[in-house]
């Protein structure tokens, strides 16, 4: 890591974010007006990452109905934890969250009241879980297991959310998605896109994926159920390639099931037959850490200010030296001045370099 | 395996080929006549379908009905493989040939169809192609069958979805694969919605991929699957749950394939099949009963005397004078009132397309809050919905006049006096179908007014040959036949017209209908040719950028539409009336020329007794074989 990390990341990309958004109100030349748009829009995903990667951090698992999202967070876990919620029920996101006990906690957002209960052997999650989804689905009510897993240490929290895409006749249609969809809104961090290897990526999949969750998720966990060869791997990747032209994400081939059935008596080499888990792992213990999240969402802001400056110098001509409107980059100087990676941020972007 | 019902099939060919013996010494016309009723029986094909979305085992499923070892003509991958839609159908050579959207056609080995069916070898489609058609000597596809592998729904290749749709309504019958692993989605849905607004009611569902999912799981799935069809108004007798996989890697038992082609045989033979096979009888009948009848007059009038003989003939040409002279002014009147009916449905034709095209105009620039990409891919079922609804009426009225005209045709038609032969002529009206014979005094009944159960008696013939004749154009089939030939252009091009009783009747007005089925060589599949000219205006449509040009290309394509209504459809309608005509005059000409041969036959050369037998003997075969065959 070249560049000092940034401990204040929110309050640079809030000053970022103004240097920005009002430079692009005063610019006049349309294209640049339109890239300086584009980077202030990018900056508000930071800072609203930058928000929550401070405190309560959640990975959402999503993805199709059925495609193996509940099996991929037990699998991660080692212990067949999340139930396997086949056809479209009615459901509710859960969050798996660290805690010295093994509590089940349900509550909702408009009661201070919490109704919660220990749980000793995963069957009797289920049973628990089973009857809580099914008796108190609605809009803001939050299911949560607590668990004392290494993996959920510092804050991580682990979702699980109900499947999207089957027919649905009981309730009006989309009422399903629309609890994923707000929940995805105010409460996630970071997705996990789990997809189905076998039936390759959808059309309504990518257009679920671009409406909720484009801007949070890095990863697509592809979901297999038999063995494919590395090649295979790479065909899959490349053939679905074009659906993520802005920022290609990691893809992890996992055998949850697999993984899962093997349990605690997996050897090492079974581990590494299925593949992406071990990476999928690591890929949860970078976020685990506040520090280690900051980190990397600051690392993102370096690499936005290099994207931007790049850019400007092939698009810039005599008569717009500067791109930034007097008045907010006197006002980002002073701010930068305070912090060294500010006064980097301001070398990179100060006009006429 | 088989596919269809061989032993059916095979019976009634047999009784053909027993037919056509007895009469190829007599009568050379018919017997070729018979010959060319079996060679058609033996070609006519059913197409059964593999729908389903992305990734359900299509390619898998025609490879095990195929019987095949390996994939090379139905490529299957772990990718989304299919991006075409091949056709197969048994031949006893290998053969495969790649036909072009513009019309081009490359034969091709087994080996290179992937190159171009598989996302993979053509990808995006860019090689431009249309259609795969596949032959060869699979052991378990039957003659008649054609299967049609199909891309799948869903996948992020929107234009395998355009084909997709273009395709169904030309299917007899579907296979529609799902799997236990994944609940019924809306994509899946949609496709049934497709489906039935296409009007395929024959829907075999499927779940394929049983052996990898637990029994538990098979049964929710079925569970969830029925409660989705019945909300769609969809019913299917059976769901059935089988292993394409496994079939195709040799475990037949295991696949539980066998239940699912055993209905499926059924069905085509119960149905399409009974209508063919229908067809057949009548025709085998048409062509046998004149010379049935001239047999019976041969026997009875073999003690004549020679000027009763005379007399006898001249009659008989008296009265084929009589009825070529009548028949002229009903023939002229039809003619006229069917060109006439043409006539005004052309002119129709200009009105409905400047509606339509201001229809299409004004949804495109009313449309102000429409991002133009979205409004691109709507475009192509915007532009449908318009012609599907401006073309319903015109087209609805062409078919009743014509249908109309033909039946005018019919009461009109004259039917010669033979009764001095000792054939008795009766009115036929429709519904009363009783046909009375002289020679032997037996009656015969006509069912359904479609299939002709005569009686043994000779006599019943003249009425006979009328009826059958009759049957054959009258009203049900000749609208569906009109409807069959206006609906599949615009079908074509737009996948389908989703509403209204034409394009429902087309699977039964090619079997039914002789004028179809002797039109089926060029039109049939050649409809493929224009079904996907739906797909490249999708595709132009999803790359243009401006609503201008959106207009400009919508313009363009109803342009291209009602220009091949008036040069394509409409001559071919205007011809179809010389076949109506000829349909009624043949069947009346060739049981005059029978008796005539008959009777001079008789003048030159009396019968021996042993030519007399022999002749009795024909007759009674005749009368037998005719009486015997009623296709259940």
């Amino acid at each position: 890591m070249t560049n000092p990390n940034c401990d204040n990341v929110v309050e640079t990309t809030d000053e970022l974010y103004l240097l920005f958004s009002e430079s692009a109100e005063f610019q006049q030349e349309a294209a640049i007006r339109k890239a300086l748009h584009e980077v202030g829009n990018l900056l508000l995903q930071i800072r609203k990452r930058a928000a929550q990667a401070r405190q309560r951090y959640v990975i959402a698992v999503v993805g199709l109905t059925n495609v193996g999202k509940s099996t991929l967070i037990s699998a991660l876990f080692g212990t067949d934890l999340a139930p396997r919620r086949n056809g479209p029920c009615t459901a509710l996101p859960i969050e798996f969250c660290y805690g010295a006990e093994q509590v089940i906690c349900l509550s909702h957002r408009d009661s201070v009241q919490r109704q919660s209960q220990t749980w000793s052997s995963p069957a009797e999650l289920h049973g628990l879980l089973e009857r809580w989804s099914v008796d108190f689905v609605g809009p803001g009510t939050r299911v949560s297991v607590q668990l004392p897993h290494p993996l959920l240490q510092d804050g991580l929290v682990l979702a699980d959310t109900p499947g999207f895409g089957a027919a649905q006749f009981e309730q009006a249609e989309g009422t399903h998605e629309a609890i994923v969809r707000q929940y995805l809104q105010s409460d996630v961090s970071q997705v996990f896109w789990v997809v189905l290897g076998e039936q390759g990526i959808g059309q309504r999949e990518v257009l679920f994926r671009d409406t909720y969750f484009a801007d949070l998720c890095d990863d697509v966990v592809v979901s297999l159920g038999e063995e494919w060869t590395p090649s295979e791997q790479e065909r899959f990747q490349k053939r679905f390639a074009g659906q993520f032209r802005r920022s290609p994400p990691r893809f992890h081939f996992v055998r949850s099931l697999e993984i899962l059935e093997a349990g605690h008596t997996a050897s090492a080499e079974q581990l590494e037959l299925a593949g992406g888990i071990q990476d999928l792992k690591r890929r949860i213990s970078d976020s685990n850490s506040p520090a280690i999240r900051q980190n990397s969402l600051s690392e993102r802001v370096f690499r936005l200010a290099d994207d931007w400056s790049v850019w400007f110098d092939l698009h810039r001509s005599e008569r717009h030296r500067s791109p930034w409107r007097p008045d907010s980059w006197s006002r980002f100087a002073s701010f930068a001045q305070t912090t060294p990676a500010g006064q980097l941020l301001q070398a990179r972007l100060a006009p006429g370099k | 395996m088989q596919l269809a019902d061989h032993d059916f099939r095979t019976a009634l060919i047999h009784w053909a080929q027993n037919c056509r013996q007895i009469v190829l010494e007599r009568a050379p016309s018919a017997e070729s006549q018979i010959q060319q009723a079996i060679s058609q029986f033996e070609n006519a094909q059913f197409s059964l379908a593999v729908l389903g979305k992305v990734k359900r085992g299509k390619s898998t499923l025609i490879n095990a009905l195929l019987g095949r070892q390996d994939d090379d003509i139905a490529p299957v991958d772990k990718l989304p493989a299919s991006s075409a839609i091949s056709r197969f159908r048994w031949a006893e050579r290998e053969s495969a040939t790649v036909v072009f959207r513009d019309g081009r056609s490359e034969a091709i080995p087994y080996a290179r169809i992937r190159e171009f069916v598989t996302e993979d070898g053509n990808p995006a489609n860019r090689r431009e192609v249309s259609v795969v058609e596949v032959a060869g000597p699979f052991a378990e596809l039957g003659r008649n069958v054609e299967l049609i592998d199909t891309p799948g729904a869903g996948s992020i290749h929107e234009h395998h979805d355009a084909l997709l749709h273009a395709f169904i309504p030309q299917a007899d019958a579907v296979i529609f694969l799902v799997t236990a692993r994944m609940p019924l989605d809306q994509d899946e849905l949609d496709l049934l919605r497709k489906l039935q607004e296409a009007d395929i009611r024959k829907i075999f569902f499927a779940i394929n991929k049983v052996d990898e999912s637990s029994l538990q799981d098979i049964e929710a799935a079925i569970d969830h699957n029925r409660a989705a069809l019945s909300k769609l108004g969809i019913s299917v007798p059976q769901i059935y749950k089988i292993s394409a996989k496994r079939a195709f890697t040799g475990d037949l038992p295991g696949s539980q394939l066998e239940t699912l082609a055993a209905d499926l045989r059924q069905f085509l033979t119960q149905c399409k099949g009974k209508l063919l096979a229908e067809r057949f009888v009548s025709r085998v009948r048409q062509a046998c009963v004149p010379v049935q009848q001239a047999l019976a007059v041969e026997v009875s009038s073999s003690t004549k005397s020679a000027t009763e003989l005379a007399a006898d003939l001249q009659q008989l040409t008296a009265e084929k004078r009589r009825v070529e002279h009548l028949r002229k002014p009903a023939e002229d009147e039809f003619e006229r009132e069917w060109q006439r009916a043409l006539n005004d449905f052309e002119r129709s034709l200009h009105d409905v397309e400047q509606i339509v095209k201001l229809k299409v105009s004004s949804q495109i620039s009313g449309a102000g809050l429409f991002d133009v990409s979205s409004l691109a891919k709507e475009l192509p079922t915007i532009l449908q919905r318009a012609v599907e609804a401006e073309l319903q009426e015109p087209s609805r009225r062409l078919e009743s006049r014509l249908q109309a005209a033909t039946e005018k045709l019919r009461v009109d038609s004259p039917n010669p006096d033979l009764g001095f032969l000792g054939i008795q002529r009766v009115r036929v009206t429709e519904g009363d179908l009783a046909l009375k014979g002289t020679a032997g005094g037996v009656t015969a009944v006509a069912l359904g007014g479609s299939l002709m159960v005569a009686g043994q008696a000779a006599a019943a013939s003249i009425a006979a040959v009328n009826v059958a004749a009759v049957t054959t154009v009258t009203a049900p089939s000749l609208i569906s036949t009109a409807g069959a030939f206006l609906i599949p252009e615009a079908a074509g091009l737009f996948g389908f017209l989703g509403t209204g009783t034409a394009t429902m009747s087309v699977p039964s007005a090619m079997v039914t209908t002789p004028l179809w089925v002797a039109m089926a060589g060029p039109i049939g599949w050649t409809l493929i040719g224009l079904g996907v000219a739906a797909v490249p205006f999708a595709w132009r449509a999803s790359k243009l950028k401006t609503r201008d040009k959106l207009e400009e290309a919508a313009q363009e394509q109803v342009t291209t539409i009602f220009q091949r209504l008036r040069t394509i459809r409409v001559p071919q309608l205007r011809e179809m009336a010389d076949e109506v005509r000829d349909e009624f005059q043949s069947s009346t000409n060739r049981q005059l020329a029978q008796l005539e041969v008959a009777l001079t036959e008789l003048q030159h050369k009396r019968p021996d007794d042993r030519r007399l037998t022999q002749l009795t003997r024909w007759q009674h075969e005749l009368d037998a074989l005719l009486t015997a065959a009623s296709p259940a």
